[in-house]
């Protein structure tokens, strides 16, 4: 049983809606923008409306009146079911919709084989492999919570806990991987295969392509006064999402590196605390928990965060997964 | 790839796939790069060349809504007939959707038998969508057909014997398309229709392998890129009727092989009447790795009585897990069901 899904909608007073996405939808005088008003009191850029991992928020871009209700917005919040935004003289309305339940609903699920060729599926995630009872498959060569499989999206991410190889690279504990089909993790010389997997369904005909090349094809990332919106073109069409300051500031860095620094490079973890936060922070902790967010950011809009956004080897730096021949826009 | 063919018969070209100039005016150049041009896109123009699309159809409802597409029912106007047309919604397809479309109605349209749905024409709507239009058929979908004696009708539209003279039909039909280079990867009882006349039609082409003729295990897909070839990986079929290799993402070695192993699994459950892989996703993607061969009279000893000896084991060759070691043609299934239904 999944959560019902919901679509949120920006209604415009004339009857005309427009979806609310994670990039979201921009609102001010700019021709460029999303929402077009022609008011002279409003800015260019005034509004931002998008949708985060809990609903749609709105943020504040520019000058003049943004209010939810009547009351005055300061910076960025939550927008609920029903209210009412002003933005300069526009009057616009949120409204939820939610999914109807007869929709077809995939689970992903993933068969991994054993090494002495026994076969195991599994649909739940997280799913925990290891030596102990409580761990949702045994394998009792190896240690207790071994590994844990967390499927996102159709996509399969495997979490040691102990270290470990894949396809024969070592991967230290803690750092998470992403798993193709096929691939073999081995934890002191006993390993388990991805056979297959995927959003397989019942009945119905599944097209699941292969993982293509890493990384994007091409990138923008388009500044707004406050934060910027990325846009990604990986595997299939183009996904935009908005990034708020801090995470903006560090893709920025990532794509836009100081020389001799190129994008698509490791850029060391002294010239990331540098540029996003101006100073070293305390410990490593910040700079990973913004690095976790912003693979999450990705995640949402059917990217792939954790392969997109690379820690290097042993930590130290990161890097913005580019293909070869990537175009790479900052404006 | 299975020869198994009487020299006798004239042979029709193998299906080819499309050039990059043919392909090029229904390439949309809109999402393809991130600026956007003013130059009037390709579909527009190619467009405009046809007869406008409102003068020579009218559509008149919706026929079957999916993910990517959707066929509309439509009355094709010069010839007072109504059709079925396919359309390729813009919205979510990407540039390797619109090729597989495009490649979808190529492959039908050169696949001339009494079970492909025949097709009419391909273009591109107003709105830009890709669309093909081809034969509107009408009938009992074989799932369909197969419920009903499942479940004990009184009066079902297909006895047991029937159905087995349909497969058999079917059977021929597969084996054609693989003897013009063509593996349909998506066999199930939903994709197979059955009319009122005797008419079998193998439907949703789709996810069809064109094979080279030097080398049957390769896709000669004509992309510069490489971008739109199955590259190994990729999962493609039905879960419960693909083959273990289509579900592995072998992309390779998916052949004749296993269009066959789908055969096989629609005609267990003919015969057992029940599916051969049961239960969740889960169940099923472990049962069609696992399952090496299956018998309906195991599987069903209070039927063993009424599935034929030869059929059973017939059954058994078609789904086995290598391919190597399966039935590999379409046609030794149609010899033996006709073996057995003409009793010789």
């Amino acid at each position: 049983m999944t959560a019902p899904t919901s679509t949120w909608w920006l209604r415009v007073s004339d009857g005309v809606a427009k979806r609310i996405t994670p990039g979201g939808l921009l609102i001010g005088r700019f021709p460029q923008c999303d929402v077009v008003t022609r008011s002279p009191s409003s800015s260019r850029r005034q509004a931002l409306v998008y949708l985060d991992e809990r609903g749609p928020r709105v943020a504040v871009m520019g000058r003049g009146t943004v209010a939810v209700n009547g009351a005055a917005v300061e910076l960025d919040q939550p927008l609920d079911d029903g209210v009412s935004l002003e933005v300069g003289d526009l009057s616009l309305e949120v409204v939820r919709e939610d999914a109807s339940g007869d929709e077809d609903e995939r689970s992903a699920v993933w068969v991994l084989e054993s090494a002495d060729g026994g076969l195991f599926s599994f649909s739940t995630s997280p799913f925990r492999v290891g030596g102990a009872d409580s761990d949702d498959l045994r394998v009792e060569q190896w240690p207790e919570h071994a590994l844990t499989f967390r499927s996102l999206g159709g996509r399969l991410e495997v979490e040691p806990h102990v270290d470990a190889t894949i396809d024969g690279i070592e991967v230290s504990s803690g750092a998470t991987s992403r798993l193709r089909r096929g691939s073999t993790i081995k934890i002191d010389g006993v390993g388990v295969k991805i056979v297959t997997g995927g959003d397989l369904g019942t009945g119905s005909t599944v097209a699941i392509e292969a993982d293509a090349e890493p990384g994007a094809r091409a990138v923008r990332l388009e500044f707004l006064p406050r934060g910027g919106r990325l846009h990604v073109r990986a595997g299939g069409d183009e996904q935009s999402v908005y990034l708020t300051d801090r995470r903006c500031d560090f893709i920025a860095v990532l794509l836009k590196p100081p020389p001799p620094l190129d994008a698509g490079d490791f850029i060391p973890d002294e010239q990331l605390w540098n540029r996003v936060w101006g100073k070293q922070p305390s410990g490593k902790k910040t700079l990973h928990v913004l690095l976790h967010r912003l693979r999450k950011d990705l995640d949402r809009v059917g990217l792939d965060g954790a392969e997109l956004l690379e820690r290097a080897e042993g930590g130290g730096a990161t890097r913005f997964v580019l293909r070869e021949g990537a175009r790479v826009v900052l404006d | 790839m299975t020869e198994d063919r009487d020299d006798r018969f004239e042979r029709e070209p193998r299906v080819s796939l499309p050039s990059t100039e043919t392909w090029a005016p229904f390439q949309s150049t809109l999402d393809e790069e991130l600026d956007d041009g003013e130059e009037e896109p390709a579909e527009s123009r190619y467009a405009r060349s046809q007869l406008a699309f409102h003068e020579r159809y009218e559509v008149l409802g919706t026929l079957a809504a999916g993910g990517m597409s959707e066929i509309r029912l439509c009355r094709d106007r010069p010839f007072s007939r109504e059709i079925a047309m396919k359309v390729l919604r813009q919205g979510p397809s990407s540039k390797s959707g619109r090729w597989r479309f495009f490649r979808e109605a190529r492959v039908q349209g050169q696949l001339s038998h009494p079970a492909v749905v025949p097709v009419y024409d391909l273009g591109v709507d107003p709105s830009g969508d890709l669309y093909f239009t081809m034969k509107w058929v009408r009938g009992l979908r074989l799932d369909l057909a197969l419920g009903e004696l499942r479940e004990g009708a009184e009066r079902p539209a297909f006895t047991e014997r029937q159905l087995l003279a349909r497969l058999a039909q079917f059977c021929l039909a597969i084996h054609y398309a693989h003897c013009r280079g063509v593996v349909h990867r998506d066999l199930k009882p939903s994709n197979i229709m059955l009319g009122e006349f005797g008419e079998v039609y193998v439907l949703d082409w789709g996810l069809a392998k064109v094979l080279s003729e030097s080398n049957p295990r390769y896709e000669p897909i004509d992309d510069a890129s490489g971008a739109m070839r199955t590259s190994d990986g990729s999962v493609l079929g039905t879960i419960g009727y693909m083959a273990p290799e289509q579900l592995q993402g072998e992309v390779d070695q998916v052949t004749t092989a296993s269009d066959v192993y789908s055969i096989g699994a629609m005609l267990f459950e003919l015969l057992a009447q029940e599916s051969v892989h049961r239960g969740s996703a889960a169940i099923q993607a472990l049962s069609s790795l696992k399952t090496d061969g299956a018998s309906p009279r195991e599987r069903r000893p209070d039927r063993a009585d009424v599935i034929p000896e030869s059929l059973d084991r017939l059954c058994y060759a078609a789904l086995r897990v290598k391919p190597e070691n399966r039935l590999d043609s379409a046609k030794a299934i149609a010899d033996a069901i006709e073996e057995y239904l003409t009793g010789s």
